[in-house]
């Protein structure tokens, strides 16, 4: 039985995506001088979009060195893809000629809204599942591929609240914006935990009901809690249910890159490549399961 | 700051502004317009009341900006403490809801914000040199990502005709800004730098002009002489060499106006502050 029998079929069901270029990591300043010295057993990286959305110096040096040797994929926080006013021009502008000098493997930013009337709340916001909000987001995402040339790769985000207009799942308004605008998901395994737990529904049901032809890329990351409820932290290790969903995602996805994010309390790069490869191990056990 | 109309409804825009509003709003207990409003949009569920939920994005609006705030302006916080610094920041974060899409921007206008009573009125007593040091970080940080320029070299220089000095526009690069100090702040910045036991702020007998630039991809910045502060804020005003010339003969009559003006150009080569001359040879 072959091992790549899971991504064989999803790629006969018309999968959309790249082909997966393997584990990576977020890039961090902490490990600048790591991934300079010498190679490292890191397939890609994931570079912070607006981190490098700067005038010049250190930041894009290191940016260039680093692309040298790594393929990038670039991640943003601030596209705000879910605001009625529509995607910030100059910012779009912006991203563009980030895009353009990278040459990144696919942009992605997240399912949400960042601010409105001149404001940032620098934060993910969360949508109301509404017809209304699936048009503005579809509306949006084409506007965004149009300029970039490319499809767009949208995160699942974390969520606390949960709008009492809304008319359909989570579940159901990601998978229709990604069919009604043709564009492609970064399913974030640790986000859809953190939600499940706040707002009490089922994760592995949730990604039954993703579009299997249009997943990307995955995010793991570290949670913490909080008592009652739990906060998408990203300053901790994987944890044990995010492993196990991220082994049903694997199981049903197939071959699909993954990237470990860790944005505070950053460890030595040794502790991420070796958390990167229980991910790696764990892919390689669900894919031969799935075969 | 709660400045926007909370709109009613159950549109999209209508929902964004209530659930903005909720979380930029100073107080959310005594606000009583926006608090109501955002929370009838939110389902309580399990143990988590509505407010419980929006408090989470209450709570992480200020502690994302706060952080970048500790994270920018790095020596005030040692100095301030950091009962002192959230205490002003948080202040400050309340009154300044942030505006631009990058975090990097936040924080620019808290040096002078700090510059007015606000120390004295949070009952700090007088300690303008807080300013100070919070203007040298936050130019220290825009030093290290300004834009990048071709920076005018020895050859650069020798290549102007001599004629064309007068006209001469001498362009500084992006990262560099002037600063003024009334107290002996560089003192404080190095010693809070060093972790050693920063000295007793004392105001100087004298302003003295402070340069900040970027070389080899680090931020410096070092005091310059009364003359090369004139010299450097003309620049900056986008004066030519000739004019420089004059003002340093004008403001130091006893000086040597072509060895001082001179020797300037050469020490700002050898900074690389200056990107590539602009001669106008007509």
């Amino acid at each position: 039985m072959s091992m790549f029998r899971a991504a064989d079929n999803a790629w006969a069901h018309g999968r959309l995506t790249q082909p997966s270029p393997g584990f990576g990591l977020s890039l961090r300043t902490a490990h600048y001088a790591d991934f300079l010295a010498q190679p490292q057993r890191v397939d890609w990286l994931e570079i912070l979009s607006d981190n490098y959305m700067v005038p010049g110096g250190k930041p894009l040096r290191m940016l260039d060195a680093i692309r040298a040797h790594y393929p990038m994929a670039m991640h943003g926080v601030a596209l705000s893809i879910g605001s009625v006013e529509g995607p910030d021009r100059a910012y779009l502008q912006q991203l563009k000629q980030l895009v353009d000098h990278v040459q990144p493997l696919w942009v992605s930013d997240h399912l949400c809204w960042t601010g409105v009337h001149g404001r940032q709340l620098h934060d993910l916001m969360p949508l109301p599942y509404t017809d209304e909000a699936l048009d503005v987001v579809v509306r949006n995402v084409r506007q965004v591929q149009d300029v970039l040339g490319r499809r767009l790769v949208l995160e699942n985000v974390s969520s606390y609240v949960n709008f009492k207009q809304s008319q359909m799942s989570e579940w159901d308004f990601v998978a229709a914006v990604c069919e009604r605008a043709d564009c492609l998901l970064l399913l974030d395994v640790n986000n859809i935990y953190v939600s499940s737990v706040n707002h009490g529904f089922d994760a592995m049901g949730y990604i039954d009901r993703m579009p299997a032809h249009r997943v990307q890329q995955m995010h793991l990351a570290g949670h913490s809690h909080n008592g009652d409820h739990i906060i998408d932290t990203h300053d901790q290790p994987v944890s044990d249910p995010v492993w196990a969903l991220y082994a049903h995602a694997c199981r049903r996805f197939g071959h699909v890159a993954t990237m470990i994010e860790r944005d505070d309390h950053i460890p030595p790069l040794p502790e991420l490549i070796n958390e990167l490869d229980q991910a790696r191990r764990m892919a390689a056990g669900a894919w031969k399961e799935a075969a | 700051m709660n400045t926007e109309a909370i709109e009613a409804g159950g549109d999209l825009a209508a929902i964004q502004a209530r659930m903005q509003a909720y979380v930029l709003a100073g107080d959310v207990a005594s606000d009583v317009s926006s608090d109501a409003a955002a929370l009838a949009d939110v389902q309580a569920s399990g143990a988590l009341s509505s407010a419980r939920r929006l408090g989470i994005y209450h709570h992480a609006y200020r502690a994302r900006l706060l952080e970048t705030m500790r994270d920018t302006f790095g020596h005030t916080l040692s100095y301030l403490g950091d009962a002192w610094f959230n205490h002003l920041a948080l202040a400050f974060i309340e009154q300044h809801p942030s505006r631009h899409a990058n975090l990097r921007w936040y924080g620019q206008m808290w040096p002078d914000w700090l510059g007015g009573d606000r120390l004295a009125a949070a009952g700090a007593g007088d300690h303008s040199e807080v300013t100070e040091l919070a203007s040298l970080d936050w130019s220290l940080r825009r030093a290290f990502d300004a834009a990048d320029q071709p920076v005018a070299n020895l050859a650069d220089l020798a290549a102007v005709p001599a004629e064309a000095w007068g006209e001469v526009m001498l362009e500084a690069q992006p990262c560099v800004a002037a600063l003024t100090m009334q107290h002996n702040t560089l003192s404080l910045w190095h010693a809070l730098d060093r972790d050693e036991d920063v000295p007793e702020a004392q105001a100087l007998p004298a302003p003295m002009g402070v340069l900040v630039w970027r070389q080899d991809e680090r931020p410096h910045f070092r005091s310059v002489t009364p003359q090369e502060d004139v010299a450097l804020t003309a620049m900056l005003l986008g004066r030519p060499f000739g004019d420089i010339c004059a003002l340093l003969a004008e403001r130091f009559p006893e000086a040597d106006v072509a060895m001082l003006a001179s020797s300037l150009l050469r020490r700002w080569i050898d900074d690389g502050i200056l990107q590539s001359f602009k001669a106008e040879t007509t």
